[in-house]
């Protein structure tokens, strides 16, 4: 247990929060009725997956990654460039899907005049 | 939750050199960035040169979700719905967004074109530009904003984004490349110049496919339908 613990909150503790804040997105994104909520918890769980993957990016000693003629090219040295570049993507694909999930709101709250899941259910079952 | 704390140990630790995701590719994106296409930013050069098709298909992506929000809501007469977006009263906010609008813009141009040596690029720059419009469309109305960027200029704004992008694919390919081959260009230069001036070329692409995207989707969100009325 005493290892279990060391090794999850003495070398991984970035990871915890990370993991913390997943759970927050996940129980918004299952728990809450409200479609509005549940797109604020997809947005907290693509922060805590894109949070993961900047994590995995640090390392000890490492600058941040431009190349520096006093440091040179020694891979070391830089912090790992390739899932910055990956998340700065995925960044943008997240505004695109909320955009997305926005405008579809709006025509559900247009036609249905509900964002609540229960009352949205109900109408959809009585039409 | 549980699970995920269980299974945390399996992880690479924190900060460690030696993990998995910090070898192969990215040790070699790290040695060879610079001696490739003369630029410092090693996360522009995999961006937008080593990883360049994937960056198309992301910019496509963003133009997709633009153009889902455009069918799904745009009316053809937006007029209806000025109340949502008026004119602030707040001499303050006017005074303010003012001043900082044409700041924010040189500052975003400034991004887009200094990704090579400093943490910046296409999407970041783009975004910036954005939300200036965005800052003059919340403070003077949308009406009154339309001067500055119209509300016309957006989807073509995103279409050259893409064009742009996408023509620099077919131009390495005609000089006898592979698409988005940047050191192809037929341009007489060495070829880490090439390859540092197609950079520039495509973050400029993706600069105008994410400003006139995001202008498109707020527009898109603001202006259309019966919205939720003042008070």
């Amino acid at each position: 247990m005493t290892e279990f613990l060391q090794a999850l909150v003495i070398d991984r503790w970035a990871y915890v929060f990370t993991i913390l804040l997943l759970s927050v997105g996940l129980y918004g994104l299952v728990m809450k009725k409200n479609l509005i909520k549940k797109l604020i918890g997809m947005n907290i769980f693509q922060t805590a997956v894109i949070l993961f993957f900047i994590q995995q990016a640090y390392k000890h000693g490492g600058t941040v990654p431009i190349y520096d003629t006093t440091v040179g090219a020694r891979p070391e040295l830089y912090v790992n460039p390739l899932p910055h570049g990956l998340m700065l993507t995925a960044i943008v694909v997240s505004v695109a899907t909320t955009g997305v999930a926005l405008a579809l709101l709006v025509l559900i709250h247009r036609r249905y005049e509900t964002l609540n899941e229960d009352e949205l259910l109900q109408k959809l079952r009585e039409s | 939750m549980g699970l995920l704390l269980v299974a945390g140990p399996g992880l690479p630790a924190f900060g460690d050199p030696e993990s998995a995701a910090a070898g192969h590719v990215s040790a070699h994106f790290v040695e060879n960035a610079y001696l490739d296409s003369h630029t410092p930013n090693i996360v522009t050069v995999i961006i937008a040169d080593y990883r360049g098709f994937d960056t198309l298909g992301e910019v496509v992506v963003v133009f997709v979700a633009g153009l889902a929000c455009l069918f799904l809501l745009r009316r053809s007469n937006p007029q209806q719905t000025g109340h949502l977006l008026r004119r602030t009263d707040s001499i303050i906010v006017d005074l303010a967004t003012r001043v900082m609008t044409p700041i924010i813009q040189v500052f975003a141009l400034y991004v887009i074109f200094h990704g090579h040596y400093s943490p910046g690029g296409g999407f970041q720059g783009g975004a910036l530009f954005a939300g200036s419009i965005l800052l003059q469309r919340v403070s003077q109305g949308h009406e009154n904003s339309q001067h500055t960027f119209s509300r016309h200029l957006d989807t073509p704004f995103a279409i050259a984004g893409v064009l742009i992008f996408a023509g620099l694919g077919v131009v390495t390919l005609l000089a006898g490349g592979n698409y988005l081959q940047y050191d192809q260009l037929p341009l007489g230069l060495r070829m880490d110049m090439l390859r540092n001036l197609g950079i520039l070329v495509a973050e400029v692409g993706v600069a105008f496919a994410v400003v006139g995207t995001l202008v498109s989707i707020f527009d898109d969100l603001s202006c259309t339908g019966r919205g939720i009325p003042r008070d």
